[in-house]
């Protein structure tokens, strides 16, 4: 088996993709992926530290959150792409950064 | 001494890694969006090679069935004809240092922090114990997520709701 530290380096790249999304990109669509990623980071951590953990009182308490972490995705991204649709049909693009109607 | 789990588990980690980069790094919109449907393949993968065989079920419906499948439609709705992205990226070297900041951050800690349990030593939990657990203990959780599943399909459809009259 790999040990847990090289689950957690995985998880922190993958943390960290995402963050580079979110900062640099301008295209609404490609901040929505950056999301998703961070979310998979975080499940991934999730169910890495259930399975290694020592204690066995707690049960699959980490499973059952990323179970919930998934669906709550789901619905962020089902309101985000919903959201993304409208500004595309007023703006004529998903820019963010030419997105300024409320700036002045 | 290289056995079969880290072999898996490392093709896993390049391919979820690899595409995460893919889906942000693409030229067209499309294609980062099929690069980040594999992403999540191989996030099930490892969820698999975690003995969580139910989250990698659910993972490989939800993510790979629903959101995948919504993301490509939204791209095709969305992006223009043979509109190529906008390459005016003014804080990407910006972008990159946090990332990487980031990214060391929490390397050093977790490399410093001595995890008590390097191997797993816990038990591997079935399915049945989830579903026992959902229902016993986190019912309450359960019932919010619904109505908030609901709320939000609700409120998308309202969203993207047309007046044709």
């Amino acid at each position: 088996m790999v040990p847990l530290f090289y689950y957690i380096i995985v998880s922190t790249i993958l943390f960290a993709i995402g963050v580079y999304g979110l900062v640099s990109k301008g295209n609404a669509l490609r901040l929505l992926f950056a999301v998703e990623i961070v979310i998979n980071a975080a499940n991934l951590n999730l169910v890495a530290f259930t399975r290694y953990a020592m204690q066995t009182a707690t049960g699959p308490s980490g499973q059952t959150f990323a179970l919930f972490s998934i669906a709550i995705a789901a619905a962020e991204a089902a309101v985000g792409l919903a959201i993304i649709v409208v500004t595309f049909r007023l703006n004529k693009n998903v820019d963010v950064f030419k997105l300024r109607k409320l700036k002045n | 001494m290289i056995d079969e789990d880290t072999i898996a588990f490392v093709v896993l980690s390049v391919l979820t890694i690899g595409a995460a980069l893919l889906s942000l790094e693409t030229r067209q919109v499309v294609y980062g969006a099929i690069a980040l449907a594999f992403s999540f393949l191989g996030i099930a993968g490892l969820f698999i090679l975690l003995d969580a065989t139910f989250v990698a079920l659910f993972q490989i419906i939800v993510y790979v069935g629903a959101i995948a499948v919504l993301i490509i439609f939204t791209v095709m709705v969305v992006t223009k004809e043979v509109e190529t992205e906008a390459k005016r990226e003014p804080f990407k070297p910006l972008a990159i240092g946090i990332a990487t900041i980031v990214a060391l951050a929490v390397g050093i800690v977790a490399s410093l922090s001595n995890l008590n349990s390097k191997y797993p030593v816990g038990p591997t939990y079935a399915a049945k114990d989830i579903g026992i657990q959902l229902t016993e203990v986190y019912y309450i959780p359960l019932i919010i997520l619904g109505l908030i599943l609901g709320a939000s399909v609700v409120g998308a459809l309202t969203l993207v709701r047309t007046d044709r009259n």
